[in-house]
């Protein structure tokens, strides 16, 4: 990708909100209104996600925990693909 | 020692959303006619055609080209998104620069409100697409982090919206070309919080084009003097990694220098800007991506009006991408018809007094990773 050796890393689950924004309006038919965020991991990687989480409870540094999620349906099933949530709201054993 | 390159003419045909009748083809040879009538350039002087869209298919300018009876020259298509018109232009002044030709066309054109529904998207296969990006979403992310970084207040991004209705009223190829109140862009309706409507620019057709001549190709058209096309920068983006600052705007600090330095000028010299505002936050980071306000500043200076027509340096006197409209692809060459009116003296109510330097910017498209896809400089003197 760039230049050089590079590693591969495993990433954190977890982060925190670097900003995000809450979209009502998308094209494709997308279902409306969804949160998007970039997300910054330990690792100091930043990763855009989508949040899964109502509006009102998102704000700027809040942590956040990965969570897998189907985010469509195609011919074959459902299609999985990550989101993060409030952190508080994975339950313990699932950390 | 390379030629001179200029604009002889430049023409366009009026921003908005025209019904299924107006073709791309319609709209880029209304454009070009106008162009070549105020270069009086008839078809027999034109040696190339070269044509920016994002959206007209395949060889489309070569379908514009046989409509104005430019058929058997040589026609080519520029793609580089929402840079896609001033990309067009690049490629011209090369051309003409390197003295391949001394009278070429440039055209800019974009056929959108059939085609586009809902906001302009990254290629599907992107991976922030595919998380849901739209072009609003990212400069909404801009903005959030914006007026946190910097004070700055959601008024203030608010203001280059206001300011550049403001202008847009004295500019008869502006889609919109009414005045705007503070109150009216924050009221309006969410697009990506917390831009609304009328932080984004619109979904539009047009087309704007210019004829760009040598020395000689002037002369051969009777000409006397003319604008010039000092220097065409282009850049792409860079892969970004690690906790990266979101409102840095390498890319237009490396595209602005770029343009500078083959221009041989100081960029404190540019008289007025017209800047990609396809949303009002935009505006602000790119001016100070560019070095022409401070890092920081830039949504101050806005609401202390620094950047208003009568202010310290003016940008967007054509009311911008906000009120003038955004067919992708035309809106490069629309503002190569803004500078060259402006520098021509030809601005009417929206004339930047003693207009002498002046730099048009676009920037086009997103790739996942990067800080930006395209990024085009032109800077053109009276």
């Amino acid at each position: 990708l760039a230049d050089g050796p590079h590693d591969e890393l495993p990433l954190s689950t977890r982060g925190s909100v670097f900003s995000y924004t809450v979209v009502h309006q998308a094209p494709g038919g997308r279902p409306t209104p969804y949160v998007l965020a970039y997300v910054d991991l330990p690792e100091q990687v930043r990763v855009l996600a989508q949040l899964d989480m109502p509006p009102r409870d998102v704000s700027l540094g809040m942590p956040v925990h990965l969570a897998l999620r189907t985010v469509e349906q195609d011919t074959a099933g459902p299609v999985m693909g990550y989101a993060f949530t409030a952190a508080e709201a994975v339950p313990e054993v699932v950390r | 020692m390379s030629r001179r390159v200029h604009v002889a003419g430049a023409g366009m045909v009026r921003f908005g959303k025209y019904d299924a009748g107006v073709t791309f083809e319609r709209l880029a040879v209304g454009a070009a006619r106008a162009a070549m009538a105020d270069a009086g350039a008839p078809r027999a002087q034109i040696e190339a055609v070269y044509v920016g869209h994002v959206f007209g298919g395949p060889v489309a300018g070569q379908r514009v080209a046989v409509e104005l009876g430019l058929g058997g020259l040589p026609v080519s298509n520029h793609e580089n998104y929402c840079a896609s018109g001033a990309t067009a232009l690049r490629e011209a002044w090369m051309a003409v620069r390197a003295g391949l030709f001394d009278v070429v066309l440039v055209i800019g054109a974009e056929k959108m409100t059939d085609r586009i529904k809902g906001g302009v998207t990254p290629d599907p296969s992107d991976l922030d697409a595919m998380q849901g990006f739209v072009m609003t979403a990212g400069h909404a992310l801009s903005a959030r982090r914006y007026m946190l970084d910097h004070g700055a207040s959601r008024e203030q991004i608010a203001m280059v919206a206001v300011k550049n209705h403001a202008h847009s009223q004295y500019n008869p190829f502006a889609q919109y070309q009414r005045p705007v109140s503070l109150e009216e862009v924050l009221q309006a309706r969410p697009v990506a919080e917390p831009l609304g409507v009328l932080d984004c620019s619109p979904i539009s057709d047009g087309a704007a084009a210019a004829v760009v001549c040598s020395p000689a190709g002037l002369e051969r058209l009777g000409l006397g003097s003319r604008p010039q096309v000092r220097a065409v920068g282009l850049v792409s983006g860079t892969l970004r990694t690690g906790l990266y600052d979101l409102n840095e705007e390498d890319v237009s600090r490396r595209a602005g220098r770029q343009a500078y330095e083959a221009a041989g000028i100081d960029p404190h010299d540019i008289d007025f800007v017209e800047m990609h505002d396809c949303f009002t936050i935009a505006e602000i980071v790119r001016m100070e991506g560019l070095g022409l306000i401070p890092r920081g500043e830039g949504a101050r200076w806005t609401a202390q009006g620094h950047t208003s027509l009568r202010g310290r340096l003016p940008v967007n006197p054509s009311g911008g991408l906000l009120s003038r409209g955004h067919p992708v692809g035309a809106t490069g060459m629309a503002q190569i018809c803004e500078l060259y009116w402006q520098l021509s003296g030809r601005a009417g109510g929206r004339q930047v007094p003693d207009a002498r330097l002046a730099l048009a910017y676009c920037k086009g498209g997103t790739v996942s990773g990067t800080d930006g896809a395209s990024v085009t400089t032109v800077v053109m003197s009276r």
